[in-house]
């Protein structure tokens, strides 16, 4: 058991670590640092990403040290039912891989090993972490297995992002809600880790720009942390090759927006962002990048979007020459932005429609050969076309899955008017 | 009905792969002796083709080095500490599916000879089926690389000698594994084809990677056919923060055929020479169907076994001379009648003493034209590849198929050409000689270009000499214009009085440069290009070295299975080449025709959607069954027909051709529309 003074001492550890935490830090440490050692049988701890769930769970379990037998697993890795028993026997048991008994891959036989080690003598905390990954009845019966085990020194941390009342309303947890810091917690927060050899009044001039551009569209601490890292270094260029005095907060304001423009296009794209000029370089590459597609595979790609925004009773005014009605239809046309096609979304047509379109609005004679044919497959594998159906042979099944401008800018470089072709009703 | 319910049922055998990789080697062996090696054709296409070969991956690997050299730098070089983030580089590879294998192989071996040592997995989308799948295969791939060096290595632990199974390929393992690696060895994971991948399967796998990234050092490479905007798409924010993601841009497959088209096959050193026709097909395919480089090689490797095949007057052609006379008199006399019959010896050619020497001769001054083709094709090439709207294409491709067909000097385009060079300026007319002489130049033991070399010399001498400003000053002067005809009769003799006026004041005097720069371009095209252009197809026997056969290799490059099937169908004599079937027009049905043919035929008949099966059958009777046509036993049908028919309908069905018919228990849906 621990003495009162260690309780205080992990308490104030953990809130000098973690600011705006003090209501999560209290219930967490009235659960677990308790006299009489009986622990809840559950606890759920949930909330948006980077509020310091984890870091929090496992700093406890790391100062709560060898007074109780902890195990933390990432449900991530847990792929097979082995994957999720075994470290976490390997943990509470403290033995190696090879000095399991043999394979545990159910849960009966898990909790017949923790039985037979007798563990109901020692208190016990079992960390899940990303518990939506595992299993709905895993779940289940690990809130439940303080029950079945037959301790009352046993817990079960379930940590997720995913809020508790998804999962099932059947199992009994402790709820934790970890809340999203706010504006200035996180200004706070952020200022805690201020670059060397500047000081704190230049930096926190900084954090307010940074923040009243950033906190609209980004709220991840991890994410702004790094921003405000790659953001801060432009933002002193000014003032290090001293063209700008750090007083002067409008002209650097001037200076640094281009910059927060750019990147602010960027948040959480994952692109590396080594430096910000880097990514003015990268800018330019994307524009480069239309996407590049062999000649009839993009004369597929307009069959398939027309055939997907369009009902199948347009296709005769449309394609059949003859039609006298084509004139009519033309007065139709009028393409807004949002039309209702475009909000309904993509429907499903066969590839007969697909391959009747698709010589409709070529204007070269070409044989069906059996490349041709594989084009489509090859839309489909690069995921621009939706292939439906069960894989039967006979009636292939699609969905165009490409965005107006997408197919707009492929039609206009082959000279192909689409919205002649999209009739909207 | 499900369709797929048909006659085809079948099982299949799979069989186990043998174990002993020798065993299989060993057979492959046997196979390959009982090839024909000795024949004449076999071993030069071989020789051929492997020249080629080897041009070709040399070039590959000069194009990539500077991609892969990139993506292996920062592979090797990236930080990887930094809060749990995988650097992944992405690479955009362009659409080109078939090609990305040899890619990403390209870009193991090279991560693999790297300092600090990496060891490469390379997954595909077909590992993604589940997580297990994707973290077994990459395990035992990891291990296996392992176990080959531990080879030669032998006082590694035993244990890892044995070929690891399927179910102690985990992670656990892996971080074991890798304690017993040198320091600083790194883990590349290469996903070559995501959009294929099943996403859920890869987010989670990433997510499982990112775990452990603080025992194990692991980048990723993942290869990406559309746009990286789809990476930013598909993949969730928690997935993507676990990436710091770097772009890397590959060539677009195009350039790689323009090169592959300019260094290897339009160079006077290739033996293999193609003709127009062909060129224009293949391009074609490439660029309007898939993009492909693999096939489009493949494909040039099928017209060269076709150029060579069972053709030994092709293959002495290609022989070096010194063997080309013993060749030739091991020829029979039903080849050398073959060759007076070949069209462009214009039936010249007779066999007679000198035949043989004549023969000879006449390839030779092919090569030599082939030989000077290709250089005023450069020539050519230089000349008008920039100009504007590109008259000829900016490709030496495009050239070679033009100039292939017929004399490029007299087409209208060149023409155009002409005049568009006729405004060029001094410094780039010369910049433009100036490349040209450097082509000549490098071509040896070639009087025509010795002559051609010093006639540049010497028209750029002239136009160095002349001057910008300087007029010329005309002799002759225009002649007298009558005066007295403005006062004209009529009012249309007027008008065409004063255009002509008109354009004769227009005819502003050339100044020294522009009248050298129009002669030079006269005279250099006349004298020379017309000279080293002429096409090869014109000379005699030039079938025996330039393939231009298009008919013959057309079906068989690019498939075509429908009208195949039509003509299985309509003409199955076309396939079965038996004598009973000779059709006299398309819609005849004979009796001894395949049961399918006669029903589809049956089937083309019906000129509604919606055929009666019973009709149908009747029809079929009466074309299949006993000639007598008895009234009274109408009724009863011959199973042995009856089956026969619901047998060949199944088949129809299998095809795609009919289908149930949901309005008519009895009725089929024609799926196909028109008489074909």
């Amino acid at each position: 058991m621990l003495s009162k003074s260690n309780k205080t001492a992990i308490r104030d550890s953990l809130n000098s670590d973690f600011p705006f935490r003090d209501i999560q830090i209290n219930m967490l440490c009235n659960l677990f640092l308790t006299d009489d050692g009986v622990l809840p049988p559950c606890v759920f701890i949930h909330g948006l990403p980077s509020t310091g769930k984890t870091s929090i769970a496992t700093r406890l379990l790391y100062l709560l040290g060898k007074s109780v037998k902890s195990s933390i697993v990432n449900s991530v890795c847990c792929y097979t039912n082995q994957f999720l028993f075994e470290p976490i026997l390997k943990d509470l048991l403290q033995i190696k891989q090879s000095e399991l008994p043999d394979r545990c891959d159910n849960f009966m036989q898990f909790l017949n090993i923790l039985k037979q080690s007798e563990i109901q003598q020692e208190r016990v905390i079992i960390l899940l972490d990303n518990c939506e990954m595992l299993g709905h009845e895993q779940i289940v019966l690990f809130t439940k297995l303080q029950e079945l085990i037959k301790s009352y020194q046993l817990c079960v941390i379930l940590i997720s992002q995913v809020h508790p009342a998804k999962f099932d309303e059947d199992i009994n947890f402790i709820p934790i809600v970890f809340e999203q810091y706010n504006n200035d917690e996180i200004l706070f927060i952020l200022s805690k880790d201020i670059p060397k050899n500047w000081s704190l009044s230049i930096y926190q001039n900084f954090l307010t720009v940074f923040m009243g551009s950033f906190y609209g569209s980004c709220r991840d601490l991890v994410e702004l942390k790094h921003l405000a890292k790659v953001l801060f270094i432009k933002y002193v260029e000014p003032i290090e090759d001293g063209s700008c005095t750090e007083i002067n907060q409008p002209l650097l304001f001037r200076k640094i927006s281009p910059t927060i423009q750019l990147l602010l296009n960027n948040v959480y794209l994952g692109t590396s962002l080594e430096n910000v000029n880097s990514l003015s370089d990268e800018n330019t590459k994307f524009d480069k990048l239309a996407l590049d597609l062999p000649y009839y595979a993009k004369y597929f790609l307009i069959a398939a979007y027309i055939a997907s925004f369009n009902l199948p009773k347009y296709d005769k005014q449309l394609f059949v020459k003859a039609s006298n009605k084509k004139k009519k239809s033309n007065r139709l046309v009028n393409k807004t932005e949002n039309s209702t096609s475009q909000l309904v979304g993509p429907k499903i047509f066969s590839l007969d429609r697909l391959l009747a379109i698709f010589y409709a609005i070529i204007e070269e004679n070409t044989n069906m050969t059996a490349n041709l044919l594989a084009q489509v497959n090859t839309l489909s594998d690069l995921g621009l076309l939706i292939r439906l159906g069960d894989g039967k042979l006979d009636t292939p099944k699609y969905r165009c899955s490409v965005s107006f401008d997408c197919v707009n800018n492929i039609a206009r470089t082959v000279k192909f008017n689409l919205n002649k072709y999209l009739i909207d009703k | 009905m499900d369709s797929t319910v048909s006659v085809s049922k079948g099982c299949f055998v799979f069989k186990k792969p043998n174990k002993e990789k020798n065993n299989k080697r060993r057979s492959k062996k046997q196979l390959t002796t009982n090839q024909p090696e000795a024949e004449l054709w076999h071993t030069t296409y071989i020789d051929v083709w492997n020249n080629i070969k080897s041009k070709i991956d040399d070039l590959n690997g000069s194009i990539y080095s500077k991609f892969i050299s990139d993506t292996v730098n920062f592979m090797t070089k990236s930080n990887i500490t930094t809060n749990q983030s995988i650097p992944t580089a992405c690479l955009l590879t362009g659409v080109n599916l078939p090609d990305h294998e040899s890619l990403f192989g390209l870009l193991a071996t090279n991560l693999e000879k790297s300092q600090p040592p990496v060891i490469v997995a390379t997954l595909f989308s077909e590992h993604f089926s589940s997580v297990k799948n994707a973290v077994i295969s990459m395990v035992s791939q990891l291990l296996h690389t392992d176990d080959d060096e531990s080879d030669s290595d032998e006082e590694m632990d035993e244990s890892l000698n044995f070929v690891v199974k399927r179910s102690e390929c985990t992670i656990s393992n892996l971080i074991e594994w890798y304690s017993n690696q040198p320091n600083g060895t790194r883990i590349a994971v290469l996903v070559k084809d995501y959009e294929m991948c099943q996403q859920t399967v890869l987010q989670n796998f990433i997510l499982l990677l990112s775990c452990y990234i603080k025992e194990i050092p692991i980048v990723m490479a993942i290869g990406i056919a559309t746009s990286i905007s789809n990476l930013h798409n598909s993949l969730p924010h928690h997935v993507v923060t676990k990436l710091k993601v770097k772009m890397f841009v590959s060539e677009a497959s195009v350039v790689f055929l323009n090169n592959i088209m300019d260094q290897v096959f339009l160079k006077p050193d290739c033996s293999f020479y193609l003709g127009g026709r062909i060129l224009d097909y293949v391009t074609e395919v490439f660029l309007y169907y898939n993009f492909s480089i693999k096939q489009f090689i493949e494909s040039l490797k099928f017209c060269l076994i076709e150029h060579f095949y069972r053709k030994p007057l092709n293959c002495i052609c290609v022989a070096h001379e010194s063997a080309q006379e013993a060749l030739f008199n091991s020829l029979d006399k039903k080849t050398l009648e073959e060759i007076t019959k070949l069209r462009s010896t214009n039936y010249k050619l007779k066999i007679d003493s000198n035949f043989k020497e004549n023969f000879l001769r006449l390839i030779r001054e092919l090569k030599a034209c082939i030989n000077d083709f290709y250089i005023g094709l450069r020539v050519l090439h230089i000349l008008v590849a920039d100009l504007p709207h590109s008259p000829l294409g900016t490709k030496l491709r495009e050239m070679y198929c033009t100039a292939m067909k017929k004399h490029i000097i007299d087409d209208t385009s060149y023409k155009t050409c002409l005049q568009l060079l006729k405004f060029l300026s001094k410094d780039d007319l010369l910049a433009k000689f100036d490349k040209i002489i450097h082509v000549l130049k490098n071509v040896k033991n070639n009087q025509r270009t010795k002559d051609a070399l010093k006639l540049v010399q010497s028209y750029v001498k002239s136009l160095e000499e002349s001057h910008l400003n300087n007029l010329v000053i005309e002799k002759e002067k225009p002649k007298e214009k009558p005066k007295e005809s403005l006062q004209a009769i009529s009012r249309s003799q007027f008008k065409k009085i004063l255009i002509e006026n008109v354009k004769n004041e227009d005819n502003q005097p050339m100044t020294e440069f522009e009248k050298a720069r129009s002669e030079t371009l006269d005279n250099f095209t006349e004298i020379i290009l017309r000279q080293f252009l002429v096409p090869p197809t014109t000379m005699p026997l030039n079938e025996l070295l330039i393939f231009d056969d298009l008919p013959s290799i057309k079906r068989k490059i690019v498939g075509e299975d429908r009208a195949a099937q039509y003509t299985a169908f309509i003409n199955p004599q076309h396939y079965l080449c038996c004598d009973c079937c000779e059709l006299e027009f398309t819609e005849q049905i004979f009796k001894t025709m395949p049961d399918i043919s006669i029903v589809y035929k049956l089937h083309l008949e019906s000129r509604f959607d919606q055929i009666n099966i019973y009709d149908w059958l009747q029809k079929f009777i009466s074309i299949v069954g006993p000639s007598q046509n008895d009234n009274d036993n109408d009724d009863d049908i011959d199973p042995v027909l009856q089956s026969r028919f619901v047998r060949a309908l199944n088949e129809l069905q299998h095809l795609g051709y009919i289908r149930p018919s949901k309005y008519k228990a009895d009725h089929v849906q024609r799926l196909t529309c028109g008489s074909c």
